[in-house]
């Protein structure tokens, strides 16, 4: 398998950024916080890596019907994201609670559509390890939205005030129910 | 222009289930499923992949309706 590797320019820069963000936490005497961005860059770098290892064609995983899926998946995930700036911008009591709605309906639309047409978990795959993935989806999200009930209110004065924590619960069960769909319609 | 094909009639002939031809074309069963059901146009490469596999040409598999342009 061919892996994606940096080139030099990359690597010097890559050294350089951790050399210098080391440095100025040292200075200000963070420096746990500046390993731990450090850790955590090299991570998203190694993780960016990974992913396009795999979105190559020769290695991929998928196969052409699933890649064309999971494109119109993110388009239509750049819809929903859309589609819940501007109609939810005045619905919710806090900016942050706002920002997580966002970011779990279009989590929620990207791989619930993946789930739903079979193209989040490439072909070779085991069915078994597939469903029970989802199944861990649907028992998290439900166990989540149950310690949920009673604790907080969902609206208030007109105004959505529940926090982040529900929409990554309910996330998590729309997901695993698309899934769950997914995998019967296939069957 | 819709394209149709034979894939099913093609493979039934040989004696072959959806997910062995899936296995040998290294695609997804669901995938030869979408082509024979007309519900997904397979790529010119995976097109001369199947028609290689059973050794016929590529317009005796897939077709459009109503014929080619002139």
């Amino acid at each position: 398998m061919k892996k994606q590797k940096l080139s030099k320019m990359q690597k010097g820069l890559l050294a350089g950024w951790s050399v210098l963000n080391l440095g100025i936490f040292i200075l200000t005497g963070h420096w746990l916080m500046g390993l731990l961005m450090t850790v955590v860059l090299l991570s998203l770098v190694a993780l960016a890596l990974n992913v396009s290892d795999k979105m190559n064609p020769k290695v991929s995983k998928f196969d052409e019907r699933q890649m064309a899926l999971r494109t119109t998946s993110y388009r239509l995930g750049l819809l929903v994201g859309l589609l819940a700036s501007v109609f939810g911008m005045y619905l919710f009591a806090e900016v942050i609670d706002f920002a997580y709605f966002i970011i779990c309906a279009t989590i929620t639309a990207v791989v619930g559509f993946q789930a739903l047409t079979g193209s989040h978990f490439g072909f070779i795959e085991k069915k078994k390890s597939v469903l029970s993935s989802y199944i861990i989806f649907i028992i998290l999200g439900s166990i989540l939205l149950f310690l949920y009930l009673g604790t907080q209110q969902f609206m208030v004065a007109g105004e959505i005030t529940v926090d982040g924590v529900f929409w990554l619960a309910l996330a998590f069960l729309l997901v695993g129910l698309c899934g769950l769909v997914g995998n019967l319609k296939n069957k | 222009m819709a394209v149709i094909n034979r894939l099913r009639e093609i493979r039934e002939a040989q004696h072959l289930s959806q997910g062995q031809l899936a296995e040998i074309l290294a695609v997804s069963r669901q995938t030869i499923n979408a082509i024979e059901t007309g519900k997904y146009n397979p790529s010119l490469e995976l097109a001369l992949h199947i028609a290689g596999y059973f050794q016929r040409p590529v317009e005796e598999i897939f077709k459009i309706q109503g014929g080619v342009a002139k």
